[in-house]
Order: structure tokens, then sequence, then C-alpha cells
């Protein structure tokens, strides 16, 4: 699909391939699409809306995610406040794959930020940033790893 | 809660068929009856590792498996993560797998060790007793529950001591949104039986002599914690440090049984170290990083060997801080969650 907002670009073929292989696994339909009925292409359409009337492209907040992630790295688990945002990240053994054909596997790394002056925090994987940044993709509505991108605005901008 | 019911049948080999579930994955399938294939992505076709040929039944080919496979599919391979059951199915397991067989265990113990971190003590049942490499790893078999209504499997490295060959123990730390962890933490109960994959992995003590730094991060302390009851048990004259950091001295566990392999191991010294002290708390240990305790401690380390287990950003960190002190990179050994 040409998204609308110029940023997320692939055919709808692409879409619904991806969308297929996701609904016909238990696990990745649970996992990636939670309980959102809504046809894959149309997710992301409303999330890069309403990302955009919170005047942020979905590169610039998965950038920020990317940044703190490395600076949580660094620190391993020990928090550390960087511009007003505590953070750190915890690892688990194992990967986890993009459902996107070709993108590969991601560390099982969960970044916590927390937005000191306005105490709000919210927690990503690496495979959410890489499903942001590639495919703006923050999952359906009722995965337990959906991010919801006014939180993650809130927190990080 | 309803998982797939209808049941098929895979031809595995000779005349043996195992039932496999309407939906579950070939790779799942086989795994609940006992067959472990290779796999180390978890069965996101992703690492190819289980790949088989299919003789009968597959149904056709995915993309994925076509950037994995490439050639290969024209002789007859598939990977068994990208198959779901939708009818009997004729596999050719790959050599050694139908005979390496599986675990059958029963919990008989669990240790809460911090508030995220659990030691899980399993009795073998079947085989009775099984011999492991410290350092080695199995898979769990999560069974259906109400969190995910499919099999999955999970890699835990083994934190028992090998001279208890009917024991074996699994450090686990709940990952949130974990499917196996969320099994492990709220649904396995005390005298549940479990299946796991025989022992597997490489990461292993070098035959060496040398002088090893062992160092360890949450969860991964389990396959050093294994290797320092190898050390103990076969009396070998090898000093070891154990570096063992954490956020604060309550993410610390085992710090007893860990300090007592002094009197085991000669040359042993156990190096807690807690990057952050609590407000009038009494420490002793090292503050700061686990990186910046071995900095502390060695000048010198090109005659060392290192032991590295736990997330992948201390890894890489311990890596550059060993080679800074000259440990050659072929002397460093590690399991990179």
């Amino acid at each position: 699909m040409t998204g609308r907002y110029g940023a997320v670009t692939r055919d709808q073929a692409d879409i619904l391939s991806v969308e297929q292989a996701i609904r016909s696994d238990p696990i990745l339909a649970a996992s990636f699409l939670g309980l959102d009925e809504r046809p894959l292409g149309q997710i992301i359409a409303a999330d890069m809306a309403e990302l955009a009337a919170l005047g942020i492209t979905h590169h610039e907040l998965a950038r920020r995610m990317m940044e703190l992630t490395a600076i949580a790295r660094q620190n391993m688990e020990t928090p550390v406040t960087v511009g007003g945002i505590e953070v750190y990240c915890q690892q688990w053994k194992g990967h986890i794959a993009c459902p996107w054909p070709g993108c590969g596997l991601f560390e099982k790394t969960l970044t916590v930020a927390r937005r000191l002056d306005r105490d709000a925090d919210v927690g990503w994987t690496d495979l959410n940033t890489h499903l942001i940044a590639w495919h703006g993709f923050f999952e359906g509505k009722g995965s337990p790893f959906r991010l919801e991108p006014q939180r993650l605005v809130r927190v990080l901008c | 809660m309803g998982g797939p019911s209808r049941e098929y049948f895979i031809k595995v080999g000779g005349d043996r068929q195992v039932p496999a579930k309407l939906g579950y994955t070939l790779l799942t399938a086989l795994a609940s009856e006992g067959i472990f294939l290779p796999t180390a992505c978890g069965g996101r076709g992703a690492c190819g590792l289980c790949r088989l040929k299919v003789l009968a039944g597959a149904g056709p080919v995915t993309e994925t498996e076509v950037a994995r496979l490439g050639d290969l599919i024209g002789a007859g391979y598939r990977l068994a993560c990208q198959i779901h059951v939708d009818g009997d199915l004729v596999v050719d397991l790959p050599a050694g797998v139908l005979q390496a067989g599986s675990i059958k265990a029963r919990l008989a113990a669990m240790e809460v060790l911090t508030a995220d971190i659990r030691l899980f003590r399993f009795e073998l049942e079947e085989p009775p007793s099984i011999g492991f490499t410290p350092g080695q790893y199995v898979r769990l078999f999560c069974p259906p529950y109400p969190g995910s209504p499919v099999p999955v499997t999970r890699e835990y490295s083994i934190a028992s001591d090998p001279a208890q060959p009917n024991i074996l123990e699994l450090i686990i730390r709940r990952a949130p949104g974990g499917i196996c962890t969320r099994y492990c933490f709220e649904y396995l109960k005390i005298g549940q039986k479990v299946f796991m994959s025989r022992p597997e992995g490489q990461f292993r003590l070098s035959d060496t002599c040398a002088p090893a730094v062992f160092v360890a991060g949450g969860s991964g302390l389990a396959p050093l914690l294994a290797m320092l009851y190898q050390l103990a048990n076969t009396h070998q004259r090898r000093p070891v440090t154990l570096f063992f950091g954490a956020r604060t001295s309550s993410d610390l566990y085992l710090r007893e049984r860990l300090s007592s392999f002094d009197r085991l191991i000669q040359g042993y010294r156990f190096v807690p170290v807690v990057a952050q002290v609590g407000q009038g708390e009494h420490w002793d240990g090292e503050i700061g990083l686990v990186t910046d305790a071995i900095q502390r401690a060695y000048k010198d380390l090109s005659g060392h060997e290192g032991y590295l287990c736990g997330p992948p950003g201390m890894i890489d960190a311990a890596i550059k801080v060993l080679t800074g002190l000259g440990m050659p990179t072929e002397r460093i050994y590690y399991d990179k969650f």
C-alpha cells in the first residue's frame, strides 16, 4: 500500500500475505493482532493517521526508541536518566522473528522508559521498534505487545 | 479453553506414527510427542534448522520456506515450523532425531529466587537419569494452556549438579507476555509432569587448567553454576573468579551457595556486583556494572579464559573489557541470550 502519510510504502499483496501468515498461526495471531479483527492494512493506516494528528512520524518515534534502547543497553539493567526520561532494559534468552519475510530475528530485549515529569511509562521490545520503523505497525488492539501511539508520544516526546 | 482437537497422524519412519492435532505446526506436533527437531528461532521460520523431508501431506510451500531453503525445496525439504497440520503426513526425520528421544520429568520443587526469577527442580522419570555437560541447555515443552492454544518449546540452561543425574534444575526469569515463562510461573504445579529435549549445546568448559573468569547476569548464572559444580566434583586446581552482576542486592540470588564453592574449588573467588545500593543498606561487595568490577580486579588477563552468560548487552560489554585486558577472543566462551 502507499501510505497516505508518505511513510509506509509497500504493496497490498505484501500486506495480505503477511496478514494471512499471522492469522494462520494462533500464537502469531494472539501476539501480533490480539483481538483486532480489522485487516492489517487498516490497523496500520489508523495508527499512521493517529501519529500524523500527533505531529510525528513513525520513523521519528522509532529513532527515539532506538536511541533510548541503545543507552539502556549500555547500562545493562541499571536505570539511567536521560533528558527527563528514566530508562532501563531487560533481556531474555531467545529471539523473536518479524512476521514480514526476510526481516530476520530480534533479541528479546524489553526497554522500559518512564517520563519523570509526567509519571508515565511505556515498555517496548526490539521487535516493536523494528515493526514501527519498517512497517508502521504498532500491533493490533488487544495484543499484549501493542503500543498505543499516543502513550509512546506522551512518554518519549 | 478449547484448542485444536481433530487428530491426524504423522508417519515418522518405519512403522512408527504419532498423532498430530489440527492446526499445530509440524514442529510443535512432533515436540508434543517428544520428538524435538533443532530450532534456534522457536519456530518462527527464521533459522531454517527444523528442515526435514516431507514425503506426503504438506500443503503449499510458503514464501518463508522459499527464502530459507532455496534449492532444497526441489529435493523435498520443508520447514517443520511452517507446515500446519491439516491432514496425515509422512516425514523423513533427520538422522539421530528419533534416537535422541526426550526426557519426561516431574516438577519436584520450585524456589523463588527474586521477584521474577525462580529455580525449578525436576526429577527425571524417563529416563531415570541422564548425563549432561555443564553449559548445555534443554528445550522445555510448554503444552497448550489458557495462555496459549498451541504448544511451544523454549530453551533453558541446566543449573544443576551433574553428579545428580536424576535431577535437572532450570533457572527461569519471567518474561512479560512470555508464553512458556507464564506457564512455568502460573500453571506448572509441584508433581506435574513435563517433557523436555535431551541436553544440547556446545557451551562448556575447556579441558585446560587456565584460570577462568566467569561473568553472569540475571538468569545467566545457570550454566556457570553447573560448571562450578563440575569443577568442585572433579577437584580441579583451576582458579575461578565468578563475577555475578545485578541491579540491586535483592536481584542477586543463591549467594550463600555461590560463596560456599570457596571450600570446594581451590582458588575460587565470588564477586557479587550491584549497580545500586539502597539508602542505609549494608553492602560490602562491588558497586557499579559487572564490567567495572572486572576492570578493577585485573590488569592483565592474557593467560585467562572467559566464560560468560547473560543478556547480550552484558556479554558485548564484557567481551570488550576482557579483550581490552589482553584475553584472546578465542579463549572467551559465551552463551548469549
